[in-house]
């Protein structure tokens, strides 16, 4: 009765195009996984949407693939892991740096092994550097590491 | 495989385990049909050894001793957990899964420790997803959240058009995929991108158990279901994660005779079960938003916004309190954030105000810690599924609402403003006779605040059969306007249309316009609600509707409520009711 009442009511509005949860438009460099990404948010997506939780990501097995279409850092050992971390966490590490501390600067601080009592002067130098390492708007991951290991 | 059979019948009598066991049977989905055999719920055929697997538990446990006795590597890398726990039972080769190279390095990344059980909560201004979501986190041992990874159940859309997206979700067809991401891709999709609230239970598995469950999704990786919105979905697949680790838990049986699985139910019967410990709270962004800006005025918070959208920042300099300019700058980033997700502006300049916001930031030493208060845990509100009845001024009535939270019931734990109701059906005895008063298919009412940062629109549909003196009328009524919270009240106003049919109105048909205003909000375990309504049916059946309610409801527990209601109307006579009752939620 539900089903079907859902369906009739999906009937009543008119047809509309959805844009899809396109959310595999990951880049290298700041404001890559947040803009072009603004998929459907009329009423009647609102209501059609209560249908499906559904993705259109084909990527299901996300955590080994590493291998990314960005520039690798010089200064530091290339590690997949740590250049897919900053590359798809540009925005959250930058905010977390300018205000000192954060979850994705905890996580950034663990995958370059930074101990935990040294954190606090870690995290202090990056706030201190802020300028250096987004010294341009167009500053890329690689370079954000780059700039970040030299502060360990 | 005679053979087989009679080592079969042997282990059989020494071990309690075969193919009709519990736990073999939740390794492969299976769950018992109506016609008293097995049908797996995963429709992949490479999810089973057997080509009668979907369906024979026996033949699958067979064949699946036979193929490990003939090639234990082919069958434990691809089937891991099915292979240790086979083995455990009748240690069938010496093969052991470390030797499974691809496998290993999935284990190694995924550095599985403990699990937690996910729920996200109400999207802005859309009660559509009242229905909420469910997925599990894996965290390692670091404990790190933005090293954790999660697992997600989704179906996998294709589909632009609405109609056909809506029509495939609910009849299955559409395959569906568990998926196993980053968890801050999953932070991004739902605190940042719809704007959800995540409640973390974490689950009371150790290391090992966490361990098999990893095997397990290991086992499901590519594997496709159908589909389907109502009970296949999210919540209903992701508990088999939990069953498979200790088969004991049956929660996926719990739903053995149900329609529907909804995702809080799932995570309130895990709590039932006793499995989950320590919770945790991420407010969306949006509620990040307004704790930081909560202690500001309200010049400083339109400067949030203003700084948002691209004003310079010298207007902040005035500012001598460090930690005022703080919280600005860290909500106008945030802001940005949520409106570089609804504007159209390009990156250059998102960049651009991105990094002159945090160079600011970054030169002011204060470094807070946010207290972000948290809300009443979902755990404990009110289940979807609720009876009444009630005693009125010459009637009795008797109502069954399917799902799920309604302004009439307390909000504790549920978006204000957000109703939703799928199936609510109300019977009335009068001098002996019961009828039908209406038989609500879909009511929706999405009535979410406007203030500086959020703009939203208020909206409600209502669609099914209602009673109108001695017609029963199919009707559909949307409409369409604004919601403001002063003090902790909430007052809204809608423009609305409403067009009804039925063989005894003239030309068996009403279409009118008019407005529905009203006043909601609750104190503590007392909840109000009042609604004025007014209809001009200007075309087919020609009349004047009008109507005053104020339902009041008493929270007695979590799952019982005294409600005591009033109502003047007038469709083609004036009526008073008053009637008082209960409600149930089961």
């Amino acid at each position: 009765m539900k089903k079907l009442a859902l369906v009739a009511v999906s009937a009543i509005f008119a047809v509309s195009a959805m844009a899809g949860e396109l959310r595999n438009n990951v880049g290298c460099g700041l404001g890559t996984t947040l803009i072009g990404d603004k998929g459907n948010n009329s009423i009647l997506m609102q209501v059609l949407a209560a249908t499906t939780n559904g993705t259109s990501g084909n990527q299901t097995f996300g955590i080994s693939s590493g291998t990314l279409g960005c520039k690798k850092p010089m200064k530091i050992a290339s590690n997949d892991k740590l250049n897919k971390f900053v590359a798809h966490n540009m925005d959250k590490i930058a905010m977390d740096i300018s205000v000192g501390h954060g979850k994705s600067l905890d996580g950034l601080a663990t995958l370059l092994k930074v101990p935990a009592n040294k954190r606090a002067a870690f995290y202090a130098k990056l706030k201190a550097n802020f300028d250096k390492i987004y010294a341009s708007n167009s500053v890329q991951s690689a370079d954000v590491i780059d700039s970040i290991a030299e502060n360990i | 495989m005679k053979k087989i059979l009679a080592l079969f019948g042997l282990f059989c009598f020494l071990n309690a385990f075969d193919y009709s066991s519990k736990e073999w049977l939740v390794l492969l989905h299976y769950k018992k049909t109506i016609f008293g055999g097995y049908e797996s719920l995963i429709d992949d055929k490479n999810f089973f050894i057997s080509k009668d697997g979907k369906t024979s538990p026996k033949d699958e446990f067979l064949s699946s001793i036979n193929l490990i006795k003939k090639n234990p590597k082919q069958f434990a890398c691809k089937f891991p957990l099915r292979y240790e726990t086979l083995n455990k039972y009748f240690h069938l080769s010496n093969f052991n899964i470390h030797q499974c190279p691809k496998l290993n390095k999935f284990l190694k990344a995924l550095n599985p420790n403990k699990a937690v059980i996910m729920f996200a909560s109400t999207n802005l201004n859309s009660p559509s997803s009242m229905f909420g979501h469910t997925l599990i986190r894996i965290d390692t041992p670091s404990n790190q959240e933005y090293l954790s990874n999660a697992v997600n159940y989704a179906a996998h859309v294709t589909d632009t058009n609405g109609i056909l997206f809506a029509f495939k979700g609910i009849f299955g067809f559409y395959k569906a995929y568990y998926s196993l991401l980053p968890y801050y891709e999953k932070l991004k999709e739902y605190s940042d991108k719809d704007s959800r609230n995540l409640w973390g239970y974490q689950l009371t598995f150790n290391k090992d158990e966490v361990r098999k469950m990893s095997l397990h999704i290991w086992e499901l990786k590519d594997i496709y279901s159908d589909y389907y919105f109502f009970k296949e979905n999210c919540a209903y697949n992701i508990l088999y994660l939990i069953d498979v680790v200790r088969p004991s838990i049956n929660s996926v049986g719990y739903y053995k005779n149900s329609l529907t699985v909804i995702p809080l139910d799932t995570i309130k019967l895990l709590y039932k079960k006793g499995i989950l410990s320590k919770f945790s709270y991420t407010p969306s962004l949006i509620g990040q938003i307004e704790t930081i800006a909560n202690p500001l005025n309200n010049q400083q918070k339109k400067l949030i916004v203003k700084i948002a959208n691209g004003k310079d920042l010298n207007e902040i300099n005035d500012i001598n309190n460090t930690n005022t300019k703080a919280r600005i700058l860290d909500a106008s980033v945030r802001y940005l954030e949520f409106l570089s997700k609804k504007k159209n502006f390009t990156k250059k300049e998102y960049t651009k105000r991105f990094l002159k916001i945090l160079k600011k930031r970054s030169r002011i030493k204060f470094t807070p810690h946010y207290k972000y208060k948290t809300p009443y845990n979902p755990l404990f509100t009110h289940n979807s599924k609720r009876i009444s009845v009630f005693k009125g001024n010459g009637f009795s009535e008797f109502g069954l609402r399917l799902s799920y939270h309604q302004l009439d019931d307390n909000s504790d734990g549920y978006k204000k403003g957000a109703s939703l109701s799928f199936g609510d059906f109300l019977f009335r005895d009068k001098n002996k006779k019961i009828k039908i008063q209406k038989l609500g298919l879909i009511e929706i009412k999405s009535l979410a605040k406007r203030d500086i940062f959020l703009h939203p629109i208020s909206w409600k549909v209502n669609f099914g059969l209602y009673r109108e003196e001695k017609n029963l009328v199919l009707k559909l009524n949307p409409g369409g306007g604004f919601t403001k919270k002063i003090k902790n009240s909430y007052f809204y106003t809608l423009i609305q249309t409403d067009v009804g049919f039925n063989h005894n109105l003239n030309k068996n048909y009403e279409l009118g316009s008019g407005i529905e205003a009203g006043i909601f909000g609750n104190y503590k375990k007392y909840t109000y609600y009042f609604s004025s309504n007014y209809i001009n049916y200007f075309s087919g059946d020609k009349h004047k509707k009008y109507n005053l309610k104020l339902i009041n409801n008493f929270k007695l527990s979590n799952q019982k409520a005294l409600v005591l209601s009033f109502k003047r109307e007038k469709i083609y006579h004036f009526n008073n009711e008053i009637k008082l009752g209960l409600y149930f939620y089961f």
